[in-house]
C-alpha cells in the first residue's frame, strides 16, 4: 500500500465525517422537530479483499426503542381520551354555576322553593305572588339555558367528530405515502430513515384519534388496526366517512337504525370491512373519537336526561293530583280508586303517559303492574325503561274508557284477585284470597286547570309546545319527557292571573279566598317531602330508581355531575403522569441531545483535520517526489 | 393540557416548560382563591364534601325563608297589638265612663260620653280596616277584601234604602213597645178579684213573663208558661201590709228584673208611690188598686227599661250578621209584628264583608314557622269580643235622649247594659285574641332564634367546605413563589449549561 492507498483512505476518511457533519447538522437543526428520531452513522472499514482501505458508511441508524414506542402509542390514544373527557366534564360541571352563586341549579331550586314559603305566610302579598312566579321563571329558564348549552356541547362534539375522522383520513393517507415510500426504497437500499419518522409521526397521530395495534410487516409496511379488530390500513388506506348531522336537540339520539338516528354516524369504505357502521358496532373505544363518540352518546345524554328528570318532575310535583285511594276492608280486602276526572266527571282522569300502579303479593311472591295510559300512538308494548323499575309494564288506551281499564287491569292481576268498577266508577281492586293480597294502589293523574281541581295545578307547562300541559305522554314520536327541560316554562295563564297560585276554588260560593295559603302550602309539601321516582336514564343513585323530592334530587345532580368531573380529572391527571414517563424513555433513546451532538462535531472536527492533514501530507510527499525527479 | 405531538429532541426542555405553565396555573388559582375567598369556581372543585355543601345551602335558604315569613308575620302582629290594644282602651274608658253616667243631653240628645263614643267607633273601623301592602288585617282568608264598610253606612244605613244599626234599632224599639194600652206586648187584664198579665202573642218581642209569685197566702199567683206566658194573681182576702208581688220579667236581650209590688195601707204618699199598691177596703178594690199598680209597673219598663234592652238586642243581632246569615229584621208593621225574618243584603247592611266560614279567626292566617310549626296569627273584625264592643259603641252613638227622669233612667238601664257588653275579659274577648296573637309571637320569637342559630352554624359549615383559609393560601401562595422563583432561576441556568456556550 503506498501514497495512493493513503490517500484514498484520507478521503474517504473526508467523505465519512461530512455524512457524519451532515447527520449532525441534521440533528441539531431537527432538535425541535416532532417525530423525529435522532440519527446516527454507522461507520465501518473498507474491505478491498482482505485488506482495509480506508472507511465507508455502512447504515444511517434511527435511535428507537420500539417497544417503548408500542406503548406510547397505545397510552397517547388512552390521554387523548381522558383529555378530552375531561374537558368537557369540567365544562359541563361549570354549567351548573360557581357554587351558590346566582346562576347556579341549586340556588334557582332553593329560592324558588323559598318564595313558596314566603307565600304560605302571605298567600295575598302581591309581592310574594309575583316573587314566586320570577323565582319560578328563573328556575325554568335556567333549565332550558342547560339544555341549550348541554345540546351545543353534542353539537360541537359532532363537528369535533367530523374533523376528527378527516384527521384520521388525513393520516391514514400520509401513512400510505409513506409506507410506499419505504417499499419502494428498501429495494433500492436508500436512506428510509426520514420516511420511516414520517411514518410513525403519521401514526402516533392516528394513534391520538383512535386507539390502534400497528403490526410491522417483513416488507417494511405496517398493518393497522383498532384494538377492536378493524383493519382500517392493510396497504391502502381505508376512508373513513362521516354524516355529519344538524342542529342537534335533545331528541337526536344515536339509534342502531340509520334512520331514525338524529346524529351521524362513522361509516368504513374501502379497506376489508367496507361498509361497517363503526359507531354502532362500538369499534372505536379510546383516543381522542372515543371520547368524543362517548360524551355525545352517554354522557352528554345523561346530562339532559338528568336535567328532564328534574324538569318532569318539576312539573309532575305540583301538577299530579293523587286520586282517593281507600282501603276496602271485608271477605276479602283491597283498596277503591276514584278514576273520573273532575272537572268532567264523564270521563277518565288519567291523561296519556298517566300511571296507575297497583302493588300485590301472591304466593310465588311480590307483582307490581304499573297501567300507563296512551291515546293510541305510545309504542306497543311499551319498553321498560319508560315504566316504573321491576313493574310489569300495561299499555292502556284511554280510548277504552273506565271498563276499558278495568279490563286491562283485572287481564294483568289475573284470577287471583277481583277488579270491578264501583257506582260512580270507582275502580275497586280485592284479593280473590288463596294467599293474594293487594299491598298498595298508586294513581297520579295530571290535573289540567288552574281551579277546580284541588290545590294541585299545571304550574310548569311545556312552553314550546302552546303552553301544553305536561303528562310525561309516551304518545309522541319521542317521550315527552325527553328534552322536556329545554322546553318547560311557568303556565302562561298563571303569568296573566297571579292569584290563581292562591285562589283554587273558583265555585260561586265556595271561592278561596285570597289569604287561605291552602295552595301554596301543598305546593311546597310537594316540592319538598314528597318523594318521586326519578328514571334509570339519570345514573343517580345506583338502583333502577330513585325515591327523592324534586328539590333534593335537583342537589343530587349538581352534586354528580361535580363529583364526575372531578374523576374524570383526576383519571386524565393519572394518565397524563403515565404518557409523559413514557414519553421521558421514549426521547431519552430518540431524543436530540445538543452536548452529544455538539461532542460529537468536535470529535468530527478534528478527524475531518486529521484526514486533511494526510492529504496535505501525501500532497507534500508527492512535491518531494516531483522535486527530486525535475 | 391538550395533548401535543411529541418532539423527542426537544421533550426535557418543553416538559419543564410544561412543569413551569402548570405550576403558574397553581398559583393563579391560589391567587383567585385568595381574592374570592372560594375554593373553588364549581361544585366539581369542592371534593367529596359537595354534596353537604348542597344540602346545607338548600337548608340555609329554607332556614332564611322561614326568617323572612317571620319578619312578616311579627309586622302584622305588631298592627294588630296596636290597633287591639287601642280599640280595647277605648272599651275600657267607656266602660268606666258608665259606671256613675252623668246624664246631661245637650241639644241633640246626646251625652259628651255619647259624642266621645262616635269618635272611638270610627276610629274603630278605621283599626279594623287597616291593612298592610293592601292585604286587610281582619279579614280573615278573605284579605283582599275591605272587612268592614264605613262607620257612618253601618250607623245611618245607605243611599240605596238599606238598613244600618239606627233603623234596626228604631224597628226593633216598636216592635217590642207595640201598641198602647198593651205597652211592652203585655195585655193587662183580670176582673172582680184578679189582675192578670200575658203576652199578647207568640213572638219574640216586647217583655216576657218568666215567673210570678206572692209573699202571701191571701193573694194567690197562678202562672201560665204559654207561650204565650201569663200569670194571674187572685186577692182572695185583703193582704196584710209590706205583703208582696212579684212578677220576673224578661227583656228581649235576655236580661231580667223582677217587678215587686208591695201592698200599703191607704193612703199611699203621693209621690213615690211606684212598686206599692193601696190596701182597699174589699179584696176586690185592692185587687183593683193591684192592676193599676201592674200597669203602671209594666208601662214604666216598657218606656225606661225596655228600649234600652231593645236597642241592646237590635245593635247584638246586627252585628252578628253575616253575608250568610244576615240580621234577623221585623216582618211587617213592627208595633204589631209577630215574627222576625233574616234581612237580605238588599235592605240590610252587611257590617262585616270578610271571611267567616273559619272554624277559628286565628287559623285564617297561618305562618309556617318551620317545616312542622304553624302558627295562626288571623283575625276577623266580627270575632265575638270586637263586635261586642262595636255594638255598645253603637248603641251608644245613635240613641238620643231627653231630659225626663224616665229618659235618665233608660240612660242608666243603657249604661248598664254596655258596661257588661265591653266587658274586654272572657271567652272570645279582645283581649283574649290579644292574647291568642302575642303567643303566636312570642312562638315565632322563639323559632325565628332558632333559625338564626341554626344558620349560623350552617354557614360555618358552608364555609368550611367552600371557603379557603386566606392565611393557608397566602402562605401557599408565598412557598409557591419561592419554589418557582428557584425554578425559574434554576431553568435559566440550565438552559445557559450548554455546550455550545463554551464551544469558541
Amino acid at each position: 500500500m503506498g501514497l495512493f492507498g493513503a490517500l484514498s483512505s484520507s478521503l474517504s476518511g473526508l467523505r465519512v465525517t461530512q455524512a457524519q457533519m451532515e447527520i449532525v447538522s441534521s440533528n441539531i437543526a431537527n432538535v425541535d422537530s416532532v417525530g423525529y428520531t435522532r440519527r446516527r452513522v454507522n461507520v465501518v472499514q473498507n474491505l478491498t479483499g482482505p485488506a482495509t482501505s480506508g472507511a465507508r458508511i455502512a447504515n444511517i441508524d434511527r435511535q428507537l426503542d420500539t417497544l417503548v414506542l408500542r406503548q406510547l402509542r397505545i397510552e397517547t390514544a388512552g390521554a387523548s381520551y381522558t383529555d378530552m373527557r375531561a374537558r368537557y366534564h369540567s365544562q359541563l360541571d361549570s354549567l351548573f354555576g360557581a357554587p351558590g352563586s346566582v346562576g347556579a341549579l341549586d340556588t334557582n331550586v332553593n329560592a324558588f322553593a323559598s318564595s313558596l314559603q314566603q307565600l304560605v305566610g302571605s298567600p295575598s302579598d302581591p309581592a310574594a305572588r309575583s316573587q314566586v312566579l320570577s323565582k319560578a321563571q328563573s328556575l325554568a329558564s335556567n333549565l332550558n339555558n342547560l339544555t341549550y348549552d348541554i345540546q351545543l356541547m353534542r353539537q360541537q362534539v359532532e363537528s369535533q367528530i367530523a374533523t376528527g375522522v378527516q384527521r384520521v383520513n388525513d393520516a391514514l393517507r400520509r401513512i400510505s405515502d409513506a409506507d410506499d415510500r419505504i417499499s419502494n426504497a428498501t429495494t433500492l437500499s436508500n436512506d428510509t430513515a426520514a420516511m420511516k419518522d414520517e411514518r410513525d409521526r403519521a401514526i402516533n397521530e392516528l394513534a391520538a384519534l383512535v386507539d390502534i395495534r400497528v403490526t410491522d410487516l417483513p416488507s417494511g409496511k405496517v398493518n393497522i388496526f383498532s384494538t377492536t379488530g378493524l383493519q382500517i390500513y392493510a396497504g391502502v388506506p381505508a376512508t373513513l366517512s362521516f354524516d355529519e348531522r344538524s342542529p342537534i336537540d335533545a331528541n337526536a339520539l344515536f339509534t342502531q337504525d340509520p334512520a331514525t338516528r338524529g346524529v351521524g354516524s362513522i361509516y368504513l369504505s374501502g379497506g376489508g370491512g367496507a361498509g361497517v357502521d363503526i359507531i354502532r358496532s362500538n369499534l372505536i373505544r379510546s383516543g381522542e373519537l372515543g371520547a368524543l363518540i362517548e360524551l355525545r352518546d352517554k354522557t352528554l345524554v345523561e346530562a339532559q336526561s338528568q336535567i328532564d328528570d328534574i324538569a318532569a318532575n318539576l312539573a309532575g310535583a305540583l301538577g299530579d293530583r293523587n286520586p282517593t285511594v281507600s282501603a276496602t276492608n271485608g271477605t276479602n280486602n283491597g283498596f277503591d280508586v276514584a278514576l273520573p276526572d273532575v272537572l268532567a266527571p264523564g270521563t277518565l282522569a288519567m291523561k296519556a303517559g298517566n300511571a296507575l300502579t297497583i302493588e300485590v303479593q301472591t304466593p310465588t311472591g311480590p307483582r307490581r303492574i304499573q297501567v300507563i295510559a296512551t291515546d293510541g300512538n305510545a309504542p306497543n308494548p311499551i319498553p321498560a325503561e319508560l315504566g316504573e323499575a321491576n313493574a310489569t309494564i300495561i299499555r292502556f288506551d284511554r280510548a277504552g274508557g273506565f271498563a276499558g281499564l278495568q279490563a286491562a287491569v283485572a287481564g294483568a292481576l289475573g284470577p287471583g284477585f277481583s277488579v270491578t268498577l264501583q257506582p260512580g266508577n270507582t275502580l275497586r281492586v280485592l284479593d280473590a284470597g288463596g294467599g293474594n293480597q293487594v299491598t298498595n294502589v298508586r294513581a297520579s293523574f295530571s290535573v289540567s286547570g288552574l281551579t277546580g281541581e284541588g290545590p294541585e295545578l299545571p304550574f310548569f307547562v311545556d312552553a314550546a309546545n302552546a303552553n301544553s300541559v305536561y303528562t310525561g305522554s309516551l304518545d309522541g314520536v319521542t317521550p315527552e319527557r325527553r328534552g322536556f327541560a329545554g322546553r318547560i316554562g311557568v303556565n302562561s295563564s298563571l303569568v296573566s292571573d297571579p292569584s290563581r297560585l292562591v285562589v283554587y276554588d273558583t265555585t260561586p260560593g265556595a271561592v278561596t279566598p285570597q289569604g287561605d295559603n291552602t295552595r301554596p302550602k301543598h305546593l311546597l309539601d310537594r316540592l319538598k317531602t314528597q318523594p318521586r321516582g326519578f328514571s334509570a336514564s339519570s345514573g343517580i343513585g345506583g338502583g333502577p330508581t330513585l325515591a327523592a323530592t324534586v328539590t333534593s334530587f335537583a342537589r343530587r345532580v349538581v352534586e354528580d355531575r361535580g363529583a364526575k368531573a372531578t374523576d374524570a380529572i383526576n383519571v386524565d391527571e393519572g394518565q397524563k403522569t403515565v404518557l409523559r414517563s413514557l414519553e421521558a424513555r421514549f426521547s431519552e433513546v430518540s431524543g436530540v441531545s445538543i452536548d452529544k451532538e455538539m461532542s460529537d462535531l468536535v470529535q468530527i472536527q478534528t478527524a475531518y483535520a486529521a484526514n486533511a492533514r494526510v492529504v496535505s501530507a501525501v500532497s507534500e510527499l508527492f512535491e518531494t517526489l516531483l522535486r527530486i525527479n525535475g | 393540557m391538550p395533548i401535543l405531538p411529541l418532539a423527542p429532541g426537544a421533550f426535557r426542555a418543553t416538559n419543564s416548560a410544561r412543569l413551569l405553565t402548570e405550576t403558574r396555573a397553581t398559583m393563579d388559582d391560589l391567587q383567585r382563591q385568595l381574592a374570592t375567598g372560594q375554593k373553588s369556581q364549581t361544585y366539581g372543585g369542592l371534593g367529596t364534601l359537595r354534596l353537604t355543601s348542597l344540602d346545607f345551602r338548600a337548608k340555609i335558604s329554607e332556614s332564611n325563608a322561614w326568617q323572612q315569613s317571620i319578619t312578616h308575620a311579627q309586622i302584622r302582629v305588631k298592627q294588630y297589638d296596636l290597633g287591639l290594644t287601642q280599640i280595647s282602651k277605648s272599651a275600657s274608658t267607656l266602660r268606666s265612663s258608665t259606671i256613675l253616667p252623668q246624664f246631661e243631653p245637650n241639644s241633640s240628645g246626646k251625652t259628651p260620653i255619647q259624642s266621645l263614643v262616635r269618635l272611638n267607633f270610627d276610629e274603630a273601623i278605621d283599626i279594623l280596616n287597616s291593612d298592610i301592602n293592601g292585604s286587610y288585617l281582619y279579614s280573615g282568608r278573605s284579605s283582599d277584601v275591605r272587612p268592614v264598610v264605613d262607620a257612618n253606612t253601618i250607623l245611618e244605613g245607605d243611599a240605596a234604602g238599606r238598613a244600618g244599626v239606627r233603623q234596626l234599632i228604631a224597628e226593633r224599639k216598636a216592635a217590642d213597645f207595640g201598641v198602647a194600652p198593651n205597652q211592652g206586648r203585655i195585655v193587662n187584664g183580670g176582673a172582680g178579684t184578679t189582675a192578670t198579665l200575658a203576652e199578647d202573642g207568640t213572638h219574640p218581642f216586647g217583655l216576657k213573663i218568666v215567673a210570678g209569685s206572692s209573699t202571701t197566702t191571701d193573694i194567690t199567683s197562678a202562672f201560665a208558661a204559654g207561650p204565650p206566658a201569663g200569670i194571674s194573681f187572685n186577692v182572695t182576702a185583703n193582704p196584710a201590709p209590706d205583703s208582696q208581688v212579684r212578677v220576673l220579667l224578661r227583656f228581649p236581650d235576655n236580661s231580667e228584673q223582677t217587678l215587686t209590688l208591695t201592698a200599703k195601707p191607704a193612703p199611699l204618699s203621693p209621690t213615690g208611690s211606684a212598686g206599692e199598691f193601696e190596701i182597699g177596703a174589699t179584696p176586690a178594690a185592692t185587687a183593683q188598686n193591684l192592676r193599676d199598680a201592674l200597669t203602671a209597673a209594666i208601662d214604666r219598663e216598657a218606656a225606661v227599661t225596655l228600649p234600652a234592652a231593645s236597642a241592646n238586642k237590635a245593635a247584638q243581632d246586627f252585628f252578628a250578621g253575616t253575608a250568610t246569615n244576615p240580621p234577623l229584621r221585623v216582618v211587617g208593621p213592627p208595633a204589631t209584628a209577630t215574627a222576625q225574618i233574616a234581612g237580605t243584603a238588599a235592605n240590610t247592611i252587611i257590617w262585616y264583608q270578610g271571611d267567616h266560614t273559619a272554624p277559628n279567626a286565628r287559623n285564617t292566617a297561618n305562618v309556617r314557622i318551620d317545616q312542622t310549626q304553624t302558627v295562626g296569627i288571623g283575625a276577623q273584625a266580627n270575632e265575638q269580643g270586637i263586635a261586642r264592643t262595636l255594638a255598645a259603641m253603637a248603641v251608644f252613638s245613635v240613641e238620643t235622649f231627653t231630659n225626663t227622669p224616665d229618659e235618665k233612667g233608660r240612660y242608666q238601664a243603657l249604661s248598664d247594659r254596655l258596661r257588661t257588653n265591653l266587658s274586654t275579659s272572657g271567652g272570645g274577648s279582645i283581649q283574649s285574641i290579644q292574647i291568642e296573637i302575642s303567643l303566636a309571637a312570642s312562638t315565632m320569637k322563639d323559632a325565628s332564634e332558632r333559625h338564626r342559630a341554626r344558620m349560623v352554624q350552617l354557614e360555618n359549615v358552608v364555609a368550611d367546605i367552600e371557603n379557603t383559609n386566606q392565611e393557608e393560601t397566602a402562605s401557599k401562595l408565598l412557598s409557591l413563589q419561592t419554589k418557582m422563583q428557584t425554578a425559574y432561576q434554576t431553568t435559566a441556568i440550565l438552559s445557559r449549561l450548554n455546550l455550545t456556550e463554551y464551544l469558541r
